[in-house]
């Protein structure tokens, strides 16, 4: 084979695995939607907030018989993190054994639908002051649910450029408790798991660990859970440095799902 | 190394060591890089190389996105087999 032909060769193989990869995960475009769909023998309830405007946005319910405890999971809170919203959507499909499952997929659309980590009212992971009122109409609708659901345990899925403690600045592959009882040993249960039977060795600079505790002193999401709730909570992080989109998707997935585990809700069956 | 004309640059600069080289820093990175399972263990040297250029390069151009360390990377690569075939033909040339 000479030099030309193995180019030539080379790009083919190349450029069918890229098509056929996106022809697996199904996604037309970046921050196009994915599938919603609902397992048939679950008992699944659709809601929209802000009906009317153009930051409305679907809130899932999933209840098993016994519908405690009850865990909250957001995604889509920054629009340029696909992971979370991809996640959370696939979620929605999950079957449980016992509780609820409180979904927002897409938290804040407008952003998810821009492609940018804002929408129409700036960063929404800064409008969630703990102890008062957050401070934008989506912020509240979104508290909104939460309140309402009462949670046992609330879980935040984002996407950061970097790795944690790798590259400064950076958060990825790592789950940042709240200070509530249990959620420091959770996250760091969950990431010794990750670790010891998801993660390739060969990237084991990607390997996951527990950030920092979050205790409600600034006006993320995930603080006010903290100040307010007194809860577990839990930021997920995945990196977008050197993993696909899917893969992205399918940590995160594992992640819950274990974290759910722990605060007593598991899932059943394995699809999607 | 015992030099005698542009026929050994040649050899040291495009000869198959340079390729061999060359491919085993990129090609796996790259493939593990568009999809993540094929990340396996001969990626691990382009894997380290690219990791240290992030991380250096977060802290002199914070902003600079780390698709575009590619760029870098693929030198660099090049660069590192140069000096490994360069490094062969010193010495085959001594044994």
């Amino acid at each position: 084979m000479n030099r030309r032909r193995f180019l030539a060769a080379s790009g083919a193989v190349l450029g069918s695995m890229v098509a056929g990869m996106a022809a697996e995960r199904g996604y037309d475009r970046p921050n196009g939607r994915g599938e919603v769909k609902p397992a048939n023998d679950m008992a699944v309830s659709v809601d929209t907030i802000l009906k009317g405007t153009e930051q409305k946005t679907e809130v899932y319910t999933i209840r098993a018989d016994d519908p405690r405890p009850t865990a909250v999971i957001v995604g889509g809170i920054h629009g340029d993190e696909a992971n979370g919203y991809l996640a959370a959507e696939r979620i929605v499909g999950w079957r449980i054994d016992r509780g609820s499952l409180v979904i927002i997929p897409r938290a804040n659309v407008v952003a998810i639908d821009n492609h940018r980590r804002t929408g129409r009212e700036g960063d929404l992971n800064r409008h969630f002051p703990p102890g008062t009122e957050p401070t934008t109409e989506l912020a509240r609708a979104i508290w909104g649910v939460v309140a309402e659901a009462d949670p046992d345990v609330v879980i935040d899925l984002h996407s950061s450029r970097g790795i944690f403690r790798t590259h400064p600045r950076w958060a990825g592959q790592a789950i940042f408790p709240t200070d509530a009882d249990g959620a420091v040993a959770d996250a760091a249960a969950v990431a010794e798991n990750m670790n010891d039977h998801v993660v390739p060795r060969t990237m084991w600079l990607h390997r996951f660990e527990w950030g920092n505790v979050h205790r409600g002193t600034k006006l993320r999401f995930i603080h006010k859970v903290a100040g307010d709730l007194e809860k577990p909570g839990f930021v997920v992080e995945l990196t977008e440095f050197l993993l696909d989109l899917d893969t992205q998707v399918q940590w995160t997935l594992a992640v819950t799902e274990q974290l759910l585990e722990r605060n007593g809700i598991q899932r059943i069956g394995d699809s999607p | 190394m015992n030099w005698t004309g542009a026929g050994d640059l040649e050899s040291v600069v495009t000869g198959w060591v340079v390729w061999l080289v060359f491919g085993l820093l990129v090609v796996p990175l790259l493939i593990g890089t568009i999809h993540t399972p094929l990340m396996v263990p001969l990626a691990l040297p382009g894997y380290l190389l690219m990791v240290a250029l992030t991380v250096v390069g977060s802290y002199v151009i914070p902003q600079y996105a780390y698709w575009l360390y590619w760029v870098p990377f693929v030198l660099g690569s090049f660069g590192i087999a140069v000096v490994a075939s360069a490094s062969y033909h010193w010495i085959k040339s001594k044994y």
